[in-house]
């Protein structure tokens, strides 16, 4: 009987010992501060600032940023850098304005600007109502020079505008600025490069659709899809260098520009949480097909000849 | 039967030294100031900070009067000095410079400084709110009751540069130590990584005319660094770790951070730029 209770008195300790070490174990925590975005950010500012788009570093070339802005008529586009986690869009701006006295002193204002020349500048009634290109003036203050991009509003800064823009909620989304410069006339002006970045439903199918195709291997992601229920993923015309969602009319809601990735289509479905795997494929198949004969997924030596989007 | 008695005795005995031992980490981990903390591993990823260098490249470039700023920049380190380097507007241009993208929020404080074998030739900043006989202090507002001037610092003459309703005050804990036990009864306990700062009892936001006391933000003209010394400091009074906001401070408790570009003559390191943004 002793020898019982002394046996209960040496396991009580120890089994609450064995307690007391599981109470540790799961109170562990592992905090992680990844800061993905800002870091986006600043890397992206990085990469830009040595660009083609730059006169010299850090210092943008204001015809490129023309050229560039006029590659898309919706100016959906993401060049000289780009990551496929996450959509972004930039803007740079001369900080001040041009002071003027008179239209013609407002020419090379335009062309830098608004890239208007001779072919297309209109310095009409000085170009405040209508025309495109002249010098405002002030009642108080400096008069400045001011120009219309074609379609565009009246600006009196450099300005350029372009990238992914989001018509839909994001997961997550950042702005930053950072102090650059435009090259105008052998000189520098001052200027704020913003960027904004977004985590979107369509930053994640272009992503997990890429990443497939490049790396050959099965990539899988998790989307939140309430309010995109019957939205189709896919790239319309095979020759287009973006990819949108459009809605069951084959209307488009959000692009992004996603050059050179060929892939199936995507219907997204009623339930507001999917996993959309990404399959890349030997020949165009179906996710049925897909299950039924894996040997249609290109491995490391196949060519892939398209993504087949699958999501359960 | 006496060896299980001696064993169960063992076990007791062992198992009140770590109920013990529990006892008194958890009770550490309860008693305030303690940086005692439950088990957890943080892992934090370092920020990519590269305004300064985007601004050190734009200046390089930037014309300031007759000549590029990264050219009047390398003959001020050649020469040893402005004057030398017939570049006295150059503060000035360069102030002007800067001023946009503080007007436009893209940066915030500054601090633009050439240097020679280690030694500041020329320091250009916004820092406008300084005072004083020698710029040593800050212009703060007066508070109604109480010292307009946190721990450590001391009212001066401000040589006119404050408004009528501030007071300068100046970092001199020698002086201010004195005045223990007649004025303000707190002790000037010094904080930070480099014993910069000092803990303070802070203020509360847009609360600049009461008396300063558990408030959660340091005075004007200073920042917040994280010294768990000030936890117990002057009985738990003086909580906050506050160091006057100037580069070092502020650079160290990674509110700042500086670009270092050396400036090259004839493929010579003749000197270097470096460039602080907040």
């Amino acid at each position: 009987m002793i020898e019982i209770v002394l046996f209960i008195v040496r396991m009580a300790p120890a089994i609450l010992f064995i307690l007391f070490m599981m109470l540790i174990f799961f109170s562990f925590r592992i905090e992680l501060k990844e800061d993905s975005m800002s870091r986006f950010n600043a890397e992206l500012a990085d990469s830009l600032s040595s660009s083609p788009l730059m006169l010299h570093r850090s210092i943008f070339d204001p015809q490129k940023l023309t050229e560039t802005e006029n590659i898309d008529p919706k100016k959906i586009i993401e060049l000289y850098a780009y990551n496929c986690d996450f959509g972004y869009n930039i803007e740079v701006e001369s900080i001040g304005t041009t002071i003027c006295s008179g239209g013609n002193e407002c020419t090379g204002f335009c062309n830098s600007v608004c890239g208007l020349d001779g072919s297309n500048i209109d310095m009409s009634t000085v170009g405040t109502l209508n025309g495109n290109c002249g010098c405002n003036i002030e009642v108080f203050g400096d008069n400045f020079c001011q120009c219309k991009k074609p379609g565009g509003d009246w600006q009196n800064s450099y300005k350029w505008h372009y990238g992914y823009e989001p018509t839909s909620a994001s997961n997550k989304q950042s702005r930053a600025e950072f102090p650059t410069a435009v090259g105008i006339d052998g000189t520098v002006i001052p200027a704020t490069l913003t960027i904004n970045s977004y985590d979107t439903v369509l930053t994640r199918l272009t992503c997990v659709t890429a990443k497939a195709y490049e790396i050959k291997s099965k990539q899988s992601v998790t989307l939140n899809t309430g309010g995109f229920a019957s939205q189709i993923f896919e790239r319309l015309d095979p020759q287009d260098t973006h990819v949108c969602l459009y809605d069951p009319t084959s209307n488009p809601l959000e692009c992004r520009y996603f050059p050179g990735v060929t892939f199936e289509k995507l219907t997204l479905p009623e339930t507001s949480k999917i996993t959309v795997t990404a399959y890349p494929a030997k020949r165009v198949a179906t996710c049925d097909e897909i299950k039924a004969s894996p040997s249609i997924i290109a491995g490391v030596n196949d060519n892939v000849a398209t993504v087949v989007l699958c999501s359960t | 039967m006496l060896e299980d008695i001696g064993w169960t005795l063992i076990v007791l005995v062992v198992f009140e030294i770590l109920a013990i031992i529990t006892i008194v980490v958890y009770w550490q981990m309860s008693v305030p100031g303690s940086d005692a903390e439950s088990i957890s591993y943080s892992v934090e990823f370092v920020q990519v900070y590269n305004k300064p260098y985007m601004l050190a490249e734009v200046l390089a470039h930037t014309q300031l009067t007759d000549r590029q700023f990264l050219e009047q920049a390398i003959e001020i380190s050649a020469a040893g000095s402005v004057e030398g380097a017939s570049a006295t507007s150059l503060p000035v241009g360069v102030k002007d410079f800067v001023q946009s993208y503080i007007n436009s929020y893209t940066v915030r404080n500054y601090e633009i400084s050439i240097s020679r074998d280690n030694n500041e030739i020329i320091t250009i900043d916004n820092k406008i709110l300084k005072c004083g006989a020698n710029s040593e202090g800050f212009c703060r507002s007066k508070i109604i009751f109480g010292s307009t001037c946190d721990v450590g610092y001391v009212e001066i003459n401000d040589n006119g540069a404050c408004g009528f309703t501030e007071a300068c005050c100046s970092y001199n804990p020698a002086t201010y130590a004195a005045t223990v036990g007649t004025q303000k009864n707190i002790a000037v306990v010094s904080c930070g990584p480099n014993q910069d700062g000092v803990c303070s009892q802070g203020r509360t936001p847009g609360s600049r005319s009461i008396p300063k006391r558990g408030g959660n933000i340091c005075d004007y003209g200073e920042i917040l660094v994280k010294d768990p010394v000030c936890n117990t400091a002057n009985n738990g009074d003086t909580l906050l770790c506050c160091a006057t906001d100037t580069v070092e401070p502020s650079v160290v408790a990674g509110l700042s951070t500086r670009s270092v570009v050396p400036l090259l003559y004839k493929n010579l390191v003749v000197g270097t730029l470096e460039v602080t943004i907040k």
